[in-house]
């Protein structure tokens, strides 16, 4: 598709769910990342009980991350805040600049490998 | 300083809730929710199940202040739920959280049908504030009189974040009080909010999508950023940049694939140690006052019945129970530390690694290693694996860890294999232990694949921040934890004991005439003046007739009844009566060798070690611990379950009888069948 948009149709989690569904950016995957990346999860493609899970966590998609460590553990620190819509992204993507959101206002989460590959951000 | 909803039209009808008494403490794990429940209730909480799960519940007690509306002195029941990200995952913990705040699950102690809670005390984390008024908001829809605590508001304010309570308690349309719970901050302040509870003035969206914009649009409302004064300035963010940094350093050694394993062997060892060494001090002190509380009890007490049941039944079965006090506080004291660091859910991680191969979770590691002081504490400890097959897969193999009571066998099996050498002693004596792991970890690798089948969940956990631990919260952790054992495992454990005093001590038999005729030499030659020799022959006769004695008890009989059954492992009636009386407690079988084969319960004494090496079976020819023979009874302790106390709490903590029942008959039929393969192959090399 143009503008390097494409259709979530579920084949990254292999139709086991927890895909969005909608127009979104390309995202990659978080273990491709490097450590102090910070990014935009675009949809965490895994089963929907751990989706659910990450998703009460707070790694929900619109989330901006921090990789703090790749491997196993991977180690995200996930800020939490009003997300601002960049006018410039797609229709329905949002952007938001850490500089902009309240100060210190985060968590930090370990994932295992399996699940870390499974969680798409656009950096 | 607590904040109001603004009186609006939209002011519930329904106001202060009369009667008030039952309050549900409500939040995230990491919010402080637990420090926050022993300010307001201290000792005055009790740990118990919630009915007819697994799952833990604390019920305290608190006396809430006068207020215009309630009697004075009102009491409070707080119900401390476990800590949860959302009420609406499918997870045993969410399901038990909806419920009770539906009423349709009663908290221990309340009547069934009691009904939902008179209000609820939602603890959110001001460090987080935006993920935690997801639950917030989930709450408040159960349009339950609700009071928010805005907890670690200190360390809010340390990372430059300025939170509007007022703004705050207007969005949630109920009260907020911020805490700081671990210093107290705040606490009489969410006493008194308790009894202006009010059912919340707003209501959140219900689908997951519209509470996630509702908590991003307050959250922006009521945070800013403060300036170096600490004035919000609603301006750019200032990050605590040192913070984070000092965080990433520490988390980049402690999950480290080498470091971390490393540094969390020198955490475990120093935590085993302090087990062993600091443990044993009041462990000593307990058998020396209860030795002595035996005795006196036989200087007081008329000989009899009644005698013999409280010396040797009731008292020795208080200190068997008693005993293991010091071991269970200390480990949940030190447990409750290295959690509160921040520290334990990086080990867990690190161990994930190591365990996931075998079915097991990061999370069982201390669990395991725990049990290499004593399975009791390691198997309550697992109640904090969160998932089910995980946690009975490492209830169900933590015994095969080589636990202290196994201790005195190994060495006294390992001397008479090795007499002379130290260093093959050593090296036996780990083989042990590896034995015991590896047993362990294939056992959990065979349930998974079998009895509890399924691929582990790939682990997800969130870090908390490190911190300071609190020694008051670990003080809580190990009195509860302590309480809760002496209530429940050591009253089984009482029982037991009991029962195999009586079987080791009954039908008392008169002594064989061959002690008899000896100790009256003995006292003639004392009487004569010839006390050394005399008192000899006096000690002698009194082995004699222990042996006889305990050869024609009860327990004697059994282990002569059941004898055919160990004889193809080369156990005679001597072995097979201490392996009976082991059944009980592992570390009785030194003292019943020492006793039937010397006379004596004092393995350790002077010479009896030798009488041991030199003992005869009934055909005055062969020994009783022939190599081989030795070699199958090590290999049988190691792998055996002979421990009725750990098998009463694995029936409490796995939910049932069934799980004790299968790990007694697979750990008794893994040691038969090893120890029958050593035997059988060491007698024909």
């Amino acid at each position: 598709m143009a503008d390097g948009l494409h259709q979530s149709d579920g084949s990254c989690c292999q139709g086991r769910g927890g895909c969005s569904g909608v127009l979104a950016r390309v995202g990659v995957s978080l273990t491709k990342l490097r450590a102090g990346d910070v990014g935009v999860v675009c949809e965490t493609c895994m089963d929907p009980l751990d989706a659910a899970m990450l998703r009460a966590m707070g790694l929900r998609p619109n989330a901006t991350i921090r990789v703090c460590r790749l491997g196993e553990p991977c180690i995200v620190e996930v800020f939490t805040g009003a997300a601002k819509v960049d006018p410039n992204c797609a229709p329905g993507v949002r952007s938001d600049r850490p500089c902009d959101r309240p100060g210190g206002c985060s968590c930090r989460i370990g994932l295992a490998r399996p699940l870390a590959e499974r969680v798409m951000v656009m950096v | 300083m607590t904040a109001s909803p603004a009186t609006t039209d939209q002011v519930s009808d329904v106001d202060v809730v009369p009667g008030l008494t039952r309050v549900a403490l409500l939040g995230n794990p990491n919010t402080g929710k637990t420090t926050l429940f022993n300010r307001i209730s201290g000792l005055r909480a009790k740990t118990s199940n919630f009915p007819g799960t697994t799952q833990e519940a604390r019920v305290g007690h608190a006396t809430l202040p006068a207020s215009p509306t309630q009697r004075e002195g009102a009491r409070l029941e707080l119900i401390d739920l476990p800590g949860i990200y959302s009420l609406e995952l499918e997870l045993s913990e969410s399901e038990i959280c909806r419920r009770v705040l539906a009423g349709s699950l009663a908290a221990p102690g309340s009547a069934p049908g009691s009904g939902a809670p008179d209000a609820v005390l939602v603890v959110v984390d001001a460090t987080n504030l935006g993920r935690n008024l997801m639950l917030a908001g989930e709450a408040l829809r159960r349009r339950l009189p609700t009071v928010v605590a805005l907890n670690m508001i200190d360390l809010s304010r340390q990372r430059g974040l300025h939170i509007d309570i007022d703004a705050l308690a207007s969005r949630l349309g109920c009260e907020v009080v911020p805490t700081c719970a671990r210093g107290g901050d705040g606490v009489p302040a969410v006493l008194e909010a308790i009894t202006r509870a009010r059912v919340p003035n707003q209501t959140p969206p219900g689908t997951i999508e519209g509470l996630e914009a509702w908590a991003d649009e307050t959250y922006a409302a009521v945070a800013s950023a403060t300036s170096a004064r600490g004035n919000a300035s609603g301006g750019p963010a200032v990050f605590v940049e040192h913070h984070t940094t000092l965080t990433d350093r520490l988390d980049r050694v402690f999950t480290h694939p080498v470091g971390g394993v490393l540094s969390f062997m020198a955490v475990m060892f120093c935590v085993f140690y302090a087990l062993f060494s600091i443990a044993a001090i009041p462990m000593d002190l307990i058998e020396l006052v209860f030795a002595h509380v035996g005795s006196l009890v036989e200087a007081v007490v008329p000989d009899g019945i009644l005698r013999e049941f409280l010396a040797g039944g009731v008292v020795s079965a208080i200190s068997a129970t008693v005993v293991f006090l010091p071991q269970i506080c200390l480990l949940f004291f030190i447990i409750s530390l290295l959690e509160d660091t921040g520290y334990l859910a990086r080990a867990a991680f690190v161990m994930d690694r190591v365990l996931r191969p075998f079915g097991l979770s990061g999370h069982a590691f201390v669990p395991l290693l725990s049990s290499h002081a004593c399975a009791l504490p390691g198997i309550m400890a697992c109640r904090a694996i969160p998932e089910k097959k995980d946690r009975l897969a490492t209830i169900l193999v933590a015994p095969f860890m080589s636990c202290s009571a196994r201790i005195p066998v190994y060495v006294l099996l390992t001397v008479l294999l090795f007499p002379d050498s130290p260093f093959w002693q050593s090296v036996a004596f780990m083989g042990c232990y590896l034995l015991g792991i590896f047993a362990g970890l294939f056992s959990a690798l065979i349930a998974r694949r079998t009895i509890l089948k399924g691929q582990g969940r790939p682990m997800m956990l969130e870090l908390p921040t490190y911190k300071r631990p609190s020694i008051r919260t670990a003080l809580y952790a190990a009195y509860d934890r302590g309480l809760m054992f002496l209530k429940k495992a050591g009253t089984v454990i009482l029982a037991i004991c009991i029962l195999l005093w009586w079987l080791s001590t009954y039908p008392h038999v008169q002594p064989p005439a061959e002690a008899v005729n000896l100790g009256a030499q003995g006292q003639a030659l004392v009487e004569s003046g010839e006390v050394a020799r005399g008192e000899e022959m006096i000690a002698t006769a009194e082995q004699m007739t222990e042996r006889h004695a305990i050869k024609h008890s009860f327990a004697g009989r059994i282990g002569r009844t059941v004898q055919p059954v160990f004889e193809p492992l080369g156990y005679d009636w001597q072995l097979s009566v201490a392996v009976m009386t082991s059944f009980a407690a592992r570390e009785v079988f030194a003292g019943s060798m020492a006793t039937i084969v010397a006379g004596t319960d004092d393995a350790e004494g002077e010479g009896v070690m030798q009488r041991i090496a030199d003992a005869r079976r009934d055909d005055g020819v062969t020994l009783v611990f022939l190599p081989a023979v030795s070699w199958s009874l090590l290999v049988y302790y190691v792998l055996a379950m002979q421990c009725l106390p750990t098998l009463a709490v694995t029936a409490k903590e796995a939910g049932g009888l069934k799980w004790a029942l299968l790990q007694l008959g697979w750990m008794s039929t893994l040691a038969y069948v090893a120890a029958l393969l050593v035997f059988q192959t060491l007698t024909r090399l």
